[in-house]
């Protein structure tokens, strides 16, 4: 918020006017700047003194001589309103349900009547019954009823790097790389896309992601498949399924598919599964960092695609980088915590919530007012 | 019991709800009304008149309709008009000197000196005279629409989206006039406190210090 856009807001707080964010993005504007804060303080002095001047003890009661002629004057006129009610009820009654019945009829000769009413309870359906369309096919994936084939039925096929999780189904239309074709890939999996989620970009996530791809390629010695570079994460619910950790991978190069039938090693508790998107490349835990994230994000998955690689359909995380709506309470949450550190002035614990608030979602709406007040935080720190 | 709730039984020939009504809303509006007219006599015909009019339009209000919303459009307008009416002639300020021949530089007694109120004693109560009398002033200083706008709001605690109703303005036009009455009636306040620095002032310099 800049100084300006404060001052337009001074009074709708000064009043109890402004509410939720914005009353919060007032708040720490004002934490941050002297001159606002000045300036509000002086509104709400002035405030106090005009109240005591008007509603303090100095103030006036009305005379009493006219309030008694008022009483009087109330009294005459709910004695003649009282009479006219007792004078005329059944027939007032009776005309008004005529004039409901009338007018319940007028309507409907209206010849727009019907089909306005038909437009609007077809819309009515269709709202009520989308979500269950929608949300069909996701609780039934949920469920376990659309899972990829086990794992041991895949791996007798395919003694491979496999993804656990495939490309998106458009990926088999097109032209494989020579190295994938010589692979045979059972059933893959479909990518579904309204779980999927493009969380975050940013220079944190693609240097982890390089770390990523070269702790793959260290560990492949396969002839390995030309790919790109991966941009960022898919980040994958824990399944039922067993899921598929470094040892297990080991386990799976080629020539030793004997031991492949072996269960793996459960992930961590709830612990959301990071998982490079490029085929070929190897599965690994979610980094740390994403951690402190996991309840809210676990039931979703972001991703990131390589850049020119031939799985790119999906969204694109340079345009795409919504948030799904369940999360926006868990970030909002986060936000307010860091505001409420900087309005309180702990400068160092608001300054790392806004750096955490800014790697994790570095193209939020606000990010330039995080980083703002970061700046703000550290001159604090510095004093 | 809202006040639409005291209206609505009122309306059925309840006359003590309207009692009720008239308890709740007598002072403040009587505070309002005082702040267009000076003359006390005509302050309470006014007042009188509102509470009339209320009276009459007991059947035909709207139980949709805010009560203080309405009484206080009736107020203004009655208000506004007087004060129109008022502004081409001459009025009796209370400022003004109280004695035929007074010191025009106020330094005699004036009218307001004799506006009847509870005198709590002390020096608290001169100092809350004294920045009565600057507030009241910068008060009848403001333009009609200005001090309409804060009076509802600092005597009744009617929200901006109300009194836009009630003035027939645009939320966004009552709420830059109410920012105008605040910065003058700051200004009447930081002038009189020039001479040494307030307390407020001063304990805040030591809470940024």
């Amino acid at each position: 918020m800049t100084c300006m856009e404060a001052a337009g807001r001074a009074i709708d707080h000064l009043y109890g006017e402004l509410a939720g964010s914005e009353r919060r993005s007032f708040e720490v504007h004002l934490a941050g700047c002297e001159s606002c804060r000045r300036e509000r303080e002086a509104l709400e002095r002035t405030r106090r003194s005009a109240r005591t001047a008007l509603l303090g003890p100095l103030s006036q009661a009305a005379p009493g001589r006219i309030h008694g002629q008022i009483l009087k004057d109330a009294r005459q006129e709910a004695e003649r309103l009282r009479t006219e009610r007792a004078a005329a009820p059944p027939e007032e009654r009776a005309t008004r349900a005529a004039a409901v019945r009338d007018g319940v009829s007028a309507w409907l000769r209206r010849p727009w009547f019907l089909p306005a009413f038909a437009t609007v309870s077809l819309l009515a359906i269709f709202f009520i019954a989308r979500p269950m369309l929608t949300d069909g096919p996701r609780r039934a994936f949920e469920q376990g009823l659309s899972r990829p084939a086990p794992m041991a039925a895949r791996e007798a096929t395919a003694p491979t790097l496999a993804p656990t999780v495939g490309p998106p189904d458009d990926e088999t239309a097109r032209p494989a790389p020579a190295a994938k074709r010589a692979v045979p890939v059972a059933r893959r999996r479909k990518a579904q896309p309204d779980r999927d989620i493009v969380l975050y970009r940013d220079q944190a996530g693609l240097a982890e992601a390089k770390a990523v791809t070269s702790k793959s390629d260290s560990m492949v010695s396969a002839p390995a498949p030309p790919r790109a570079e991966p941009r960022g994460y898919r980040l994958q619910q824990p399944e039922p399924k067993p899921p598929v950790s470094a040892a297990d991978l080991s386990l799976r190069l080629p020539g030793s598919e004997a031991k492949s039938g072996l269960p793996a090693a459960a992930p961590p508790g709830g612990r959301a599964q990071l998982q490079p998107f490029a085929s070929g490349a190897l599965p690994v835990e979610a980094a740390d960092s994403l951690a402190p994230l996991a309840p809210p994000l676990a039931p979703m998955r972001a991703f990131v695609r390589a850049p020119s690689g031939p799985a790119a359909s999906a969204p694109r995380p340079e345009t795409a980088s919504a948030v799904r709506p369940e999360q926006l309470p868990a970030i909002e949450s986060l936000i307010e915590k860091a505001d409420r550190l900087f309005v309180e002035r702990r400068w160092q614990l608001a300054l790392d919530a806004y750096r955490e608030l800014l790697r994790r979602f570095p193209i939020h709406p606000r990010a330039s007012e995080w980083r703002r007040q970061s700046d703000t935080a550290i001159r604090a720190l510095a004093r | 019991m809202t006040d639409e709730a005291l209206m609505a039984a009122y309306r059925t020939g309840d006359a003590k709800a309207f009692a009720e009504l008239l308890s709740r809303h007598e002072r403040a509006l009587w505070n309002f009304v005082r702040r267009f007219v000076a003359d006390g006599a005509t302050a309470e015909d006014l007042l009188q008149e509102v509470f009339l009019r209320v009276v009459r339009g007991a059947g035909q209000w709207q139980p949709t309709a805010k009560f203080s919303t309405w009484i206080y459009t009736i107020a203004r307008n009655l208000c506004t008009d007087h004060a129109r009416r008022m502004s081409h002639r001459q009025t009796t300020s209370l400022d003004g000197p109280a004695l035929p021949g007074g010191q025009a530089d106020g330094s005699g007694p004036r009218h307001i000196d004799g506006v009847p109120g509870p005198d709590p004693g002390g020096e608290v109560a001169l100092d809350n005279r004294e920045m009565t009398a600057r507030i009241e002033r910068a008060l009848a200083a403001l333009p009609i629409e200005q001090r309409e706008v804060f009076l509802m709001r600092e005597l009744q605690d009617m929200p901006f989206a109300e009194i836009a109703v009630a003035v027939g303005a645009s939320l966004p036009t009552v709420k830059s006039r109410m920012r105008y009455a605040l910065e003058r009636l700051r200004v009447a306040l930081e002038e009189w406190r020039e001479p040494g620095p307030s307390p407020a002032l001063a304990s805040g310099v030591e809470q940024i210090s």
